[in-house]
């Protein structure tokens, strides 16, 4: 057996004059929690139903745990969590198990029980009976992950599962994923959250206009990174003057001055200088990171694009 | 009022943003003016569409030829007297069994004796009748009496002056009058010495000869020469033993147009599927396109069979339809309605992007179904046309089934005939809905 879980071979997928994806290749390894970083509009979601079976690309193969992936047809071993949270809102958490579960070919024993392990793993045991329709955001999407977790999943795949999620659903859904990762699920996770991605992900790809950036480690890739830390300055307002700093050179967005220093020791001269300065609400040193390497390699910030 | 305003535009800008939406909303009303002008267009402007009625003549005599040619020219009725198929003429027993069977609504069978009955100053006939149609049966009746009376001038003033000396017994005529008659009616008057006037009762030429009669006058009882003349008979071939005849059409049609409506709902539901993601989901969990087409299918099957049978049930508790007399038939002509009915709005689902699509072909649809099949109002009724269109919707066939369980009183193996016909077109209507359906999925996830 490969140790690949998922390989993605020069596939592209175009739509009328959209290259939604452009000769996209990555392997993702058996047990990695693999990242997809990328703005939207990048070309994640184009690949997850290329992954998923629901979408044919145009070129290019795609095999799943060894087996070529064929329209329609998603292998037993793998779940998947759709962005939408798809679920029948007037049946209650447990009916909505149940359902999926039997389409997946659970049945009898083995589906009350990988129900309960469920229910009880996204926390909504005690809400088993109530109708999805009374449930918060939070709740809904982790029943939305819970669905793909029934059928005991090796490879999952999930396409910006915390989107509208409130901060403590989103940490109970980390928490979750990093518990499947730990018992060996491999995970492949899109998102255009840069800190979502820098938290969970072993492995992160970078994603834009259909084409693959860069693939690496978080370490790796911050080590593609040009730009050396620097001092960033946040203003209390507009009115306020920033300050100009002999031999540095600064940038100004918004409330935001960049202050780059020519070598790693004028940090701590920038930061000596600007201690006097009262127009500051914050001053932080920046290191590199994902949203800096997306800029330099497209130009565009990462929130922006 | 500003926000009204604007709040009304965004409205106007989002049904804008659907074509064929708007499309529907101008093309509905048209088709739906266009059928029931189509049903309904022939009435008061050119009278009644022809009417095909069944011809038996038994006749030794002359007369008979010479009555079924007279009604034979006219507009109103076509006259069918050779079986098609066998290419011999019709006998009485043949005409009543197709008549029994729902193919004509009646049939007018010219008795042996026929001409000598005109002779005779009677005008003998024998209408076989399907009452469930009793426009046809009426209008032959009127225009058969009509067309004698043209045909055979001398039939009914012959038996009013044998009447008149019926009732007048020895009373003698005035004898220039006698000679008039005589040459004019070739009848033979006894001599008299009265004028008309003492012959003829005053209240009678006045016009009221009901009263005169009733009041005991002694003028001749018009109504006993017209019964006299008239011995055409009448029989009901068909629906003998049905209750409440009228129920059983009504009852069957209301269900079933409002049947059609509930099965519309697939489609709303199909669309709330896939706006919601749920129908990605259910193809991510395994399930086909045709698996999630054929689930709305039975669920609308059941839904429909159980929405028909509670109406059927109503139809027996508040009309007293003779419904467990028929018991399985019925039931099965509600399974096979509701199959094919539940493909109907699976097509339309299949078709309809949106809501407001949906809403617009259902419309279309069920309500041009509705009227041109005969669930509105009974097939009969029609205009021949629209008779001959209405075959190719299910809602024709469905009633058909009904009308012959309740009415003419089938079993099952006399409903095999439209429950094919049915499950076919459920069964190409599915097989299209599935393919549209699929060939929409893949298009819409890219």
């Amino acid at each position: 057996m490969s140790a690949n879980a998922v390989e993605v071979r020069n596939v592209s997928k175009r739509f009328g004059e959209v290259h939604a994806l452009n000769e996209v290749s990555l392997t993702i390894k058996q047990g990695d929690f693999f990242g997809l970083l990328g703005p939207n509009g990048a070309g994640k979601t184009t690949l997850m139903r290329v992954l998923c079976g629901l979408l044919a690309p145009d070129q290019g193969d795609v095999r799943i745990l060894d087996s070529s992936l064929e329209r329609w047809q998603i292998p037993f071993a793998v779940g998947v969590v759709p962005q939408d949270i798809a679920l029948y809102d007037m049946l209650s958490a447990r009916k909505n198990l149940e359902l999926f579960g039997k389409l997946r070919g659970l049945t009898g024993k083995k589906l009350e029980t990988r129900i309960d392990f469920v229910l009880d793993l996204i926390g909504l045991s005690d809400r088993a009976k109530s109708r999805v329709k009374g449930f918060s955001g939070g709740m809904k999407r982790r029943l939305n992950l819970g669905v793909a977790l029934l059928a005991e999943p090796r490879v999952l795949l999930l396409d910006e599962p915390t989107v509208g999620v409130d901060p403590q659903s989103r940490a109970s859904i980390f928490e979750l994923l990093e518990s499947l990762h730990g018992q060996g699920v491999t995970i492949l996770y899109t998102t255009h959250y840069m800190e979502e991605a820098e938290r969970l992900c072993r492995t992160i790809a970078i994603l834009d206009h259909g084409k693959i950036l860069g693939v690496g480690s978080l370490e790796e890739l911050i080590t593609m990174v040009k730009t050396p830390r620097f001092v960033r300055l946040i203003l209390r307002s507009d009115s306020e003057k920033f300050p100009a700093l002999a031999g540095v050179a600064s940038k100004q967005s918004g409330l935001r001055v960049d202050y780059v220093p020519t070598s790693q020791d004028g940090l701590a001269e920038i930061l000596t200088q600007l201690a006097d300065f009262h127009g500051a609400q914050r001053v932080e040193v920046v290191s590199p990171n994902l949203e800096m390497l997306f800029l330099e390699l497209t130009g565009r910030e990462l929130r922006d694009a | 009022m500003k926000r009204v305003w604007y709040l009304a535009r965004k409205d106007v800008a989002i049904f804008l943003t659907d074509p064929v939406a708007i499309g529907l909303a101008f093309i509905v009303p048209m088709v739906m003016i266009l059928v029931f002008g189509f049903v309904f267009g022939g009435q008061g402007k050119d009278g009644l569409a022809e009417l095909n009625v069944l011809a038996v003549n038994e006749d030794t005599g002359p007369g008979g030829a010479r009555l079924v040619q007279a009604l034979d020219g006219l507009e109103e009725l076509k006259l069918i007297q050779r079986s098609v198929k066998e290419n011999t003429p019709f006998d009485s027993a043949s005409a009543s069994a197709l008549v029994a069977k729902g193919s004509y609504s009646a049939a007018l069978v010219i008795p042996r004796d026929f001409s000598d009955g005109v002779a005779d100053g009677e005008l003998r006939a024998h209408i076989l009748e399907d009452t469930r149609d009793p426009v046809t049966a009426g209008v032959l009746l009127g225009l058969m009496q009509k067309t004698a009376f043209e045909t055979f001038p001398m039939l009914m003033p012959s038996a009013m002056m044998s009447g008149m000396l019926d009732s007048m017994g020895t009373v003698g005529f005035n004898s220039d009058l006698a000679k008039a008659i005589e040459k004019n009616f070739g009848v033979e008057l006894p001599d008299s010495g009265m004028s008309f006037k003492d012959m003829v009762p005053r209240d009678m030429l006045l016009g009221d000869a009901g009263e005169a009669s009733d009041s005991g006058s002694s003028g001749p009882n018009l109504g006993a020469v017209f019964n006299k003349v008239n011995q055409i008979t009448r029989t009901q071939v068909v629906g003998q033993n049905v209750v409440n005849p009228a129920v059983a059409h009504t009852t069957a049609g209301t269900a079933v147009m409002f049947m059609l409506f509930g099965v519309g709902a697939i489609a709303a539901s199909l669309l709330r599927e896939m706006h919601t993601g749920t129908a990605t989901r259910l193809l991510l969990m395994g399930a086909t396109s045709g698996e999630i087409l054929l689930s709305k299918l039975l669920y609308a099957v059941v839904l429909g069979s159980l929405q028909l049978f509670a109406m059927m049930v109503y139809g027996w508790l508040i009309f007293s339809l003779q419904i467990w007399e028929h018991l399985t038939p019925m039931l099965v002509m509600i399974v096979v309605t509701a199959v094919v009915m539940s493909s109907v709005g699976l097509i339309i689902s299949a078709l309809s992007r949106t809501e407001e699509q949906a809403a617009g072909f259902q419309v279309v649809i069920i309500l041009s179904m509705s009227a041109i099949g005969g669930a509105m109002f009974p097939s009969f009724m029609l205009p021949g046309f629209i008779k001959t269109i209405s075959k190719v919707t299910p809602v024709y066939w469905a009633m058909q089934g009904f009308n012959d369980i309740f009415w003419r009183n089938q079993s099952l193996s006399g409903i095999l005939l439209e429950c094919g016909i049915c499950l076919g077109m459920a069964a190409l209507m599915t097989t299209l809905a599935v393919m549209i359906f699929r060939r929409r999925l893949a298009n819409e996830l890219g």
